[in-house]
């Protein structure tokens, strides 16, 4: 019953990798692993509208021919050849924004899931080769962790350090970070008995190597699908943080900021809100229908 | 169900003094003095003021020490007092609540409304058109964030029905009718994410319990087919069902700062949220404590109830 209350506090509300798997059960149909992946239909507009963001955002220079910070003469003008979504109460260009937005935004949500990733699947190899004592201890931790609703630590955590972007990334690594050891921890336990593993020690392999080359790339699989869902938790979180004022800080451009400029000035200006709005959706969308998708490609039961 | 109960209650005695060390910590991991931070540049770290601070919080005691203070003094309902007010700040806490508690509940139970029902309605129409729109829909929910939803919400309504009040001022004590009618919207929107998790947890669960011999059985012996979705198979499904509840608890609390901020409702976020705009770091730390304290409590009862609805534990437990 140890283990069902773990699950109860933590069970992550997407991964399902450990738990009921929300998507498990679409792919009945066995064909090799190959294949399904070129069906996959969920990963490649997954992967186009996460490749077409990532494309916009570091080609912005190029395609606008304003600066995000420059000040034109024309504050809440509508959208116009000029400025295609308008300006903002400062009169800077929206678009503009929105571009350089999308660099912070997936820079930051890409480097707290590639630190929670590292992080969490060292802690979770580590809990699942090691002895009840270590495990157990490591768990707690983890138990603690979680036991936070992850947004109002990070508000905390971020008020506390300070809202800058490394402090950022250091926040939502460590709130991230559970769920990865979680699942590398399942993952181990489950191997770590396999034929495979114990010939490799019985070889005289040591102990570091064995994780490493026979037990990682075994427990590889759900951690990147953990991997892509986090991203859209990392995006939604920092959104979230720089509406409430305590994530990217003014005036560098960040959407959920945008979004909390724009409502002092609703009425006047309508659209403001729009294409940071749309942005956040399309980028998380892309993102969870490619965790959708490798969950379905990677998934050996499907 | 005693044991049960107590056992659980146990297990849960270590992750609440974990929370409580980290809420305590929070105040600590303010870079530099933090009697600068309070009393401003102006005050020497080395002046009577200073010192006046540093024993007022107990910061000239060792770390555990001040722990100890702090957590005895929090379980006797003190919970120090605001450094900008000077005010005790755990009937600031109390007082601000009930907004968020309600918020909450209202969300919930907008969660299960919407999210039960459309879980059941995808897993029977797996593959065909109403299990596409409401995958689609859910994929769009869940890549929305609450405050986006919750800013289009006050901008169509105060466009399109002007005469429905989307910002306000919410009394609960004085006007409970008025107020609560004023957390419909916001809860039905801080409900939605979280209907999206129960959705896929519905789904899935349903799918396997569709699979079950004893469904086909079930029909077979003449039972109708609503009869049988809801006490063979929805009864069958719900376990997972209620776990995934049981996350959306905390996933509420936490939607429910940035809500109560679009909406400028009176509830634990925003006070939260004005604590640290004025760096009140003790209000902040309480607030952090009270409402995770809560949210564990959540998920005991959570727990306890997979005893009601799991006979299996009923035997083994």
């Amino acid at each position: 019953m140890a283990d069902a209350h773990a699950t109860m506090i933590d069970a992550p509300d997407r991964s399902g990798v450990q738990l009921n798997d929300p998507a498990a059960g679409d792919q009945t149909d066995v064909v090799s692993g190959r294949s399904r992946l070129r069906l996959n239909l969920p990963l490649v507009i997954g992967a186009a509208i996460v490749l077409l963001s990532i494309g916009l955002a570091l080609a912005a220079p190029w395609i606008t021919a304003h600066d995000p910070l420059e000040i034109a003469d024309a504050s809440l003008s509508p959208p116009s050849s000029q400025y295609l979504l308008g300006t903002d109460q400062l009169g800077r260009d929206v678009l503009t924004r929105i571009l350089y937005a999308a660099r912070t935004s997936l820079a930051v949500a890409c480097l707290s899931a590639v630190l929670a990733f590292a992080s969490g699947t060292l802690i979770g190899l580590l809990a699942g080769c090691s002895s009840g004592l270590i495990d157990g201890c490591l768990m707690r931790i983890l138990d603690i962790l979680q036991a936070f609703p992850a947004l109002l630590l990070a508000i905390a955590l971020v008020a506390a350090l300070g809202a800058n972007l490394p402090n950022l990334v250091l926040t939502m690594g460590l709130l991230f970070m559970p769920r990865f050891a979680r699942v590398a921890r399942a993952s181990t336990l489950s191997v770590r008995e396999r034929d495979y593993i114990i010939a490799a020690i019985g070889l005289g392999v040591s102990r570091m190597r064995t994780m490493y080359r026979h037990v990682l790339p075994n427990v590889a699989a759900p951690l990147i699908v953990e991997t892509s869902l986090t991203v859209t938790l990392a995006i939604l979180t920092e959104a979230s943080l720089s509406f409430l004022g305590l994530g990217v800080q003014p005036p560098d451009p960040t959407w959920g900021g945008m979004i909390a400029e724009s409502t002092s000035v609703m009425a006047l200006a309508p659209w403001l809100a729009l294409g940071p709005g749309f942005a956040i959706v399309f980028v998380v969308v892309g993102f969870n229908l490619i965790g959708d998708g490798l969950r379905d490609a990677l998934d050996p039961r499907g | 169900m005693l044991r049960y109960a107590a056992g659980r209650i146990v297990l849960t005695a270590p992750v609440l003094i974990g929370v409580s060390l980290m809420s305590f910590a929070i105040i600590h991991m303010i870079p530099g003095d933090i009697v600068s931070v309070l009393a401003g540049p102006a005050v020497a770290l080395d002046s009577e003021a200073a010192q006046n601070i540093r024993h007022a919080l107990h910061l000239d005691q060792s770390l555990p020490v001040q722990y100890g203070i702090w957590l005895v003094s929090a379980l006797h309902g003190d919970f120090g007092n605001s450094l900008v007010m000077g005010l005790p700040v755990g009937p600031q806490i109390a007082s601000h609540l009930p907004v968020t508690l309600v918020l909450t509940a209202f969300s919930l139970a907008f969660t299960i409304l919407i999210g039960l029902p459309a879980g059941v309605v995808a897993a029977t129409t797996r593959g065909r058109w109403p299990d596409f729109v409401i995958r689609g829909a859910a994929l769009i929910g869940l890549s929305t964030p609450a405050f986006l939803v919750g800013v289009a919400a006050v901008l169509l309504v105060s466009i399109y029905m002007p005469s429905f009040k989307t910002l306000g001022i919410v009394d609960l004590r004085n006007d409970p009718l008025g107020g609560t009618q004023m957390l419909l919207l916001p809860a039905f929107l801080l409900s939605l994410p979280s209907a999206t998790t129960v959705m896929r947890y519905t789904r899935a669960a349903m799918l396997e319990v569709l699979a079950e011999p004893y469904m086909a059985t079930a029909r077979a012996k003449g039972a109708g087919r609503i009869r049988v979705l809801i006490r063979h198979g929805l009864r069958n499904a719900l376990l997972p069902v209620v776990t995934a509840l049981g996350v959306t608890a905390a996933q509420l609390v936490a939607g429910a700062v940035v809500i109560e901020q679009v909406f400028g409702l009176p509830g634990v976020g925003q006070l939260m949220l004005n604590a640290i705009y004025h760096r009140d770091y003790t209000q902040v730390q309480a607030t952090v404590l009270v409402v995770t304290t809560l949210v564990v409590l959540i998920n005991i009862v959570v727990d306890l109830s997979y005893y009601l609805l799991d006979p299996r534990i009923q035997h083994h437990g």
